[in-house]
């Protein structure tokens, strides 16, 4: 019984492997693009090392949820991943943006900007893509072949 | 299922593609606004009268960009020492896309406020200002800048000061030197009125004078004027007013 577990799970481990190997060139991608991205903005923001890394757990986050959803790809877990997403970003922006008021002091200046309105867009549309998760889910579980 | 899906995945698509171009459209919106000529000040007239100094500049907005500008406010506070003694606003409710906005910014502030403000009428000190500006772009997205800066202040009476009081019994005049300089921007135009008290709060003499100072120009002027002598006290309080303004007071013991 024992032997025949082990061979279940070698097989499900390679069977694994592309999967995974496909996942992990896609959020390498992804970093690339994000390294990209963030070496672009590091000397603008280079006097706000705050900043700086609310972006970096930003890029972790993403690469974090990139590679979990495509390697649960084809199993629930992946919806999952998906819903939680959705939140992290909902609780993330409004953390990182003080509820759509940024303060920068400098040269003696403080300059403000404040998009209470934008920010209610984004979690809306945050809100939206975890009902989206939730929904497909539910249809990915009734769809699925029972035991 | 599957079309409440694929219209959940449309909308969250649209609420991404305005929650990006918006900010990106405002930004392009700022810099045409910033473009020179289409923000400016014209010259401040400033002027001196009934006690009080006023300054009116005149500006105007012209909303060169794709959306409507709202909620501008400009507010400037000026204050000594830690503590806030004036504060002036102007407040522009709404400037459409593609108009201009002509306004002015009014600044009022009576001798009576600044003499009631430690000192400022007698001595040069440095006036901390703040200023705040905001504004309100398409409704949606605001920005404010605020700062503080400190700039001198220019006494109008500065250094003033009586340094000798005499007082003749026999023909009853109390005789005086009022002396200060005027470092003010503007001219000192108006009566100057000085008043003798006894320690019983009753006037018992005064002088009225009408004075006209250049801006940064020394005043010395010599006073001799009667008294009641039967109301004289031990200590008598010596009072100087210009235009009904209290600006100096000071003890004088009879001799």
């Amino acid at each position: 019984m024992a032997r025949l577990d082990e061979d279940g799970l070698k097989r499900t481990f390679i069977k694994s492997i592309p999967r995974i190997l496909r996942a992990a060139l896609i959020t390498a991608i992804v970093g690339l693009v994000l390294l990209v991205f963030w070496l672009a903005i590091s000397g603008i923001f280079a006097k706000y090392p705050e900043y700086l890394a609310l972006f970096a757990a930003l890029i972790g986050a993403i690469l974090f949820f990139t590679f979990s959803i495509r390697v649960t790809d084809g199993t629930i877990f992946k919806y999952g991943f998906i819903v939680a997403r959705s939140f992290f970003l909902v609780f993330f922006i409004a953390y990182a943006t003080n509820s759509g008021v940024l303060s920068i002091v400098d040269m003696g200046f403080q300059f403000t900007m404040e998009f209470i309105p934008i920010l209610g867009l984004m979690i809306l549309a945050c809100l939206l893509g975890a009902a989206k998760g939730l929904l497909e889910a539910v249809e990915f579980a009734s769809e699925s072949p029972k035991d | 299922m599957r079309q409440t899906i694929k219209a959940l995945g449309w909308a969250i698509r649209f609420l991404w593609i305005i929650v990006l171009l918006l900010p990106v459209s405002v930004a392009f919106s700022l810099w045409k606004l910033a473009e020179p000529g289409n923000i400016g000040i014209r010259e401040p007239e400033v002027a001196f009268s009934g006690g009080a100094f006023s300054l009116s500049a005149p500006f105007y907005i012209n909303n060169t960009g794709f959306y409507d500008l709202s909620d501008a406010n400009l507010t400037i506070s000026i204050g000594h020492e830690n503590e806030v003694f004036k504060t002036f606003s102007s407040f522009v409710p709404h400037v459409p896309a593609g108009t201009t906005w002509n306004s002015s910014y009014q600044v009022s502030l009576a001798l009576q406020e600044v003499a009631s403000s430690m000192g400022l009428l007698t001595n040069d000190t440095d006036l901390v200002l703040g200023m705040s500006a905001s504004f309100r772009v398409a409704y949606v997205i605001a920005f404010g800048v605020s700062t503080n800066f400190s700039q001198p202040w220019k006494a109008p009476f500065h250094n003033l000061t009586i340094p000798e009081v005499g007082y003749d019994s026999s023909t009853r005049k109390i005789s005086m030197i009022a002396s200060f300089e005027n470092h003010a921007n503007f001219p000192l135009e108006g009566e100057f009125l000085l008043e003798v008290y006894n320690n019983r709060s009753r006037r018992i003499g005064y002088f009225m004078h009408y004075i006209n100072v250049a801006s940064d120009a020394p005043y010395s002027g010599s006073y001799e004027f009667e008294v009641d002598e039967f109301q004289l006290t031990d200590n008598e309080v010596i009072r100087l007013s210009f235009d009904g303004v209290k600006i100096y007071e000071t003890e004088w013991i009879p001799g």
